[in-house]
């Protein structure tokens, strides 16, 4: 077998003017488990679809195991036993796993699937690398992280030689993540080379063995993962250091601006979704939810903006019960909200950049007059956004589809930061950001909180929580089992509570 | 603007394909009976796009489909399917004709939108009804929409068959309209009339709604991204019914014209399925107004081709029927297999991903 799977040498692609790959060179062993990172519009993806064959490059060349490749198409590259799992997964909702798994090969005879003896041979390549996995569940039906194991089995039974991972930990729980860890190391032992793609610094050094770094289109460097530290690669991404502390100032006098009354949400299932949910968030503060994934969080922050009746129970706003209001009328008392489904909640994908930031005001005066949208009104509002929240798109009439993960994530907190504001709901508000942009979030929601903004911050990263919040709230099978001084807490208390283990 | 051109005409790609696969297999069905195709295919040309007298009829049928184009256009944008017309058509055009034989007393001035605008309501109710039963009940609107034409069609024949029907007519119909209450004709003889410029109007109308106004916004993005447009604070229901209320009212005064301008009483089983034929023009037209006016008069041009085509080719009309079924098949195929389409050719739609 050759010393490199993959050998990729001077890549270049432009978009117009724009150098989205400018000489890049990647190289990958078999067996090992290879991170790619940089920053937000670095252009990794566009580096993996080039390998993928979802785009052509416009000069340099790849090798795979050794032989120039040509590669044209994704069916190309499966046959140079290359599979790439995408952040939004490629499969059909509506087939089961098995249907999923076996689309589109063709090893079958005849002209009807013979479910029945394929069944085996998938089933024993899910023991083999520790995939749990019902083969006959509607896609549609499981969980994300389940959908992601489709994604890797279906590379898997293509027989794949090279595996390419665009961020997929971006939405999975911690958990989810780890047992995807377990995988790609069982993978990777059988001698199949790894390229995975985060902006989470803990999982480079948990899973990879070589890092190589992306800024502005080109490569910084390849290094060994044992031979350095994170502080090094983030200057290799961003050419300077980053600190993620902060100045919170304090409040003296603090005048409560949202307050839940026993909220109840009821299911068609047994349990409740939410049960008896009461706390308050005052001016200037910050509450983080902490909580396995799945308990109730995303159903307390869709009751708090509007987009699910309560059960039961009251929801004040500033002395006001707003529990009747719709989305519509909270975000016009103020309720601002960064969704956790980034590309199916809080953009409309098919739309224009500049329709998804006019989204909250877009029936105001500033934007619109006798129900026409100024056109030049809307883009300045847009441009304005993109300059204060570093959103990089070739224009603003660009489809948002063509911004990088990262930069849509930074057009939506901008568009939500933008409008007057009382409460914010951030959900994930970090999300597939660079470590730059992070900072960036960070920083702008600690100054809008110095300025009296209350916030409810969700975030299934701990760090997170525990850096940003004043308080924090962790929430257990819908329940809140305990609000917490974020200074006088650590991750383990938090994530003893977080499993529903009492303390005493 | 370059870019925008280039995108514009790689979405029509799929309406061209289909129109010429379709000639394709109409042109086989020609060899098949043994007819010369460049016969038939110029005698249709120049029966539907040749001569005033040509162009006028073509406008002529073009108009009932350019609106219910329109009317299946302006419901698909906000996610719904009206495939009602035909019924809501029917309707608006009965209660119009009502309308106009009750207050024959008034001046046309007044007579004719009032008719009009009575068509376009019961349309609009007709079409809202099953929208209710969608959004109360989760009742496929596709369905009843189907069902509900039935309804209608029945309906005003039993009504036109009985009750209304004129006392000196042989076949069922309504008593003439009073004649302040005709549209102009334009280019008599042919029976092309005012109508046709209020389709125009229309066209135009929902163009500036669709794009440039905050209500064009709401039901596009309703259509396109239902969990943004609810999580911004778009009301989904209410988009649903104000764009299906609309779109029936198009389908009533597509009714209420084919009565005014062309009939002047209302006819039993007058439509030769204009409702239907919309879905194909809006199909066609990429869920365009403009498309619509466009795909309107090509299906219009046809139809009147195809006549012109029998009398002097003699080759059957019906030769266009199957253009049009195999129009609507491959279009209809475009838009179902899209998601798999896309599936396997990402390359357009680049990295969605982060
Ligand atoms: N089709 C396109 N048209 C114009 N610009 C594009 C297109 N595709 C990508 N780009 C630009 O190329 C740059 C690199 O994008 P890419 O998606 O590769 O970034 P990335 O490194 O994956 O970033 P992220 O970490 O945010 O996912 C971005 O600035 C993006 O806007
Ligand atoms: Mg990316």
């Amino acid at each position: 077998m050759h010393n490199l799977a993959v050998s990729m040498t001077d890549i270049c692609k432009s978009y117009g003017k724009f150098k989205a790959n400018d000489h890049v060179s990647l190289h990958v062993r078999p067996g090992t488990i290879h991170c790619l990172v940089g920053e937000n519009g670095a252009g990794k993806t566009t580096l993996m679809n080039i390998l993928y064959g979802l785009i052509q490059k416009d000069y340099g060349e790849i090798k795979i195991f050794g032989q120039p490749a040509n590669v044209k198409n994704p069916i190309d590259a499966n046959g140079y036993g290359i599979s790439m799992v995408h952040q939004h997964f490629k499969l059909v909702p509506s087939f089961t796993v098995l249907e999923n798994v076996i689309l589109g090969t063709s090893k079958t005879r005849g002209p009807l699937l013979d479910k029945q003896t394929l069944e085996p041979e998938i089933l024993q390549l899910c023991n083999q690398f520790g995939l749990e996995i019902d083969l006959q569940k509607v896609t549609e039906d499981i969980p994300v992280g389940s959908q992601q194991r489709v994604e890797i089995l279906k590379a898997l039974y293509r027989g794949t030689e090279i595996l390419i991972l665009d961020e997929p930990t971006a939405v999975l729980t911690p958990q989810e993540s780890e047992q995807l860890f377990i995988t790609l190391e069982a993978l990777a032992q059988s001698g199949t080379a790894i390229i995975f793609i985060t902006h989470k610094l803990r999982e480079v050094f948990r899973i990879s063995s070589e890092i190589t770094v992306m800024r502005g289109g080109r490569t910084v460097g390849t290094v060994f993962t044992k031979d350095v530290t994170d502080n090094h690669i983030v200057r290799m991404m961003i050419g300077k250091s980053i600190s993620l502390s902060f100045d919170k100032k304090g409040f003296t006098e603090r005048k409560v601006v949202l307050s839940l009354q026993k909220i109840n949400l009821a299911s068609s299932r047994s349990k409740p979704i939410l049960e008896n949910v009461s706390f308050e968030i005052a001016e200037g503060e910050i509450l983080g939810i902490a909580g396995i994934e799945g308990n109730g969080q995303s159903e307390l922050v869709e009751v708090i903006s509007g987009a699910q009746k309560a059960t039961s129970g009251k929801t004040i706003l500033d002395g006001d019960d707003v529990s009747h209001f719709n989305v519509r009328e909270r975000r016009n008392i103020g309720v601002v909200h960064i969704p956790e489904d980034r590309n199916k909640t809080g953009v409309n994908i098919s739309a224009s950049l500049l329709e998804n930031m006019i989204a909250n005001n877009y029936f105001m005066p500033d934007i619109s007059s006798y129900g026409f949208i100024s056109e030049s009104k809307a883009s300045s509002y847009t441009v304005q956004i993109c300059n204060t929240y570093n959103v990089k798109s070739a224009s603003v009439l660009a489809p948002i589809s063509s911004l990088s993960g990262g930069n849509i994530q930074k057009a939506i907190v901008g568009r939500e930061l933008s409008m007057p504001r009382r409460l914010l709901l951030a959900s994930q508000p970090t999300r597939g950001v660079d470590i730059g942009s992070i900072e960036y979030i960070y920083s702008k929601l600690i100054e809008y909180r110095n300025n009296g903004l209350a916030t409810l911050l969700v975030s299934s990263d701990l760090a997170e929580i525990l850096t940003m919040s004043d308080r924090i709230a962790v929430i257990y099978e819908g329940k809140i089992v305990s609000i917490l001084n974020a200074h006088e807490t650590n991750e383990i208390e938090l994530g003893f509570l977080m499993t529903g283990s009492k303390e005493n | 603007m370059n870019n925008g051109l280039r995108l514009l005409i790689s979405s029509l790609i799929p309406s061209v394909m289909a129109a010429a696969g379709a000639f394709l297999i109409a042109l086989l069905f020609v060899v098949f009976v043994r007819q010369d195709p460049s016969v038939a295919f110029t005698a249709l040309l120049n029966g539907g796009f040749v001569g005033t007298q040509n162009i006028a009829n073509t406008l002529m049928k073009a108009t009932p489909l350019i609106l219910t184009g329109l009317a299946f256009t302006i419901a698909s944008r906000a996610g719904v399917f009206n495939v009602g017309a035909e019924g809501q058509l029917y309707l608006g055009a009965f209660f119009s004709t009502i309308t106009a034989l009750s207050f024959s007393e008034l001046p046309g001035l007044a007579l004719i939108p009032i008719s009009i605008l009575v068509g376009a309501f019961v349309g609009a109710i007709w079409a809202v009804f099953p929208t209710y039963l969608k959004l109360r009940f989760n009742v496929n609107e596709i369905i009843s929409t189907i069902m509900l034409n039935y309804v209608a069609i029945l309906f005003t024949s039993y009504l036109v068959n009985h009750p209304f029907k004129a006392k000196d007519a042989q076949f069922p119909a309504t008593e003439m309209i009073p004649d302040q209450a005709f549209l102009l004709r334009l280019l008599p003889p042919s029976r092309l009339n005012m109508g046709f410029l209020i389709a125009i109007a229309l066209v135009i109308l929902l163009w500036l709604l669709l794009f440039k106004t905050i209500w064009g916004y709401d039901f596009r993005h309703v259509g396109q991204a239902p969990y943004f447009s609810s999580y911004i604070g778009i009301s989904l229901p209410k988009t649903m019914l104000s764009a299906m209320a609309l779109s029936g009212a198009i389908a009533g005064i597509a009714g209420a014209i084919e009565v005014l301008g062309v009939h002047h009483r209302f006819l039993d089983n007058f439509s030769p399925g204009f409702g239907f034929t919309g879905i194909i023009v809006s199909l066609l037209g990429k869920a365009n107004p403009i498309g619509d006016l466009v795909g309107g008069i090509f299906l219009g041009g046809l139809t009147q081709g195809a006549l012109m085509m029998e009398l002097n080719a003699s080759i059957g009309r019906e030769l266009v029927d199957v253009i049009k079924a195999v129009l609507f098949i491959s279009l209809a195929a475009v838009e179902a297999y899209k998601p798999i389409i896309h599936l396997f050719s990402d390359r357009k739609v680049k990295a969605q991903d982060a």
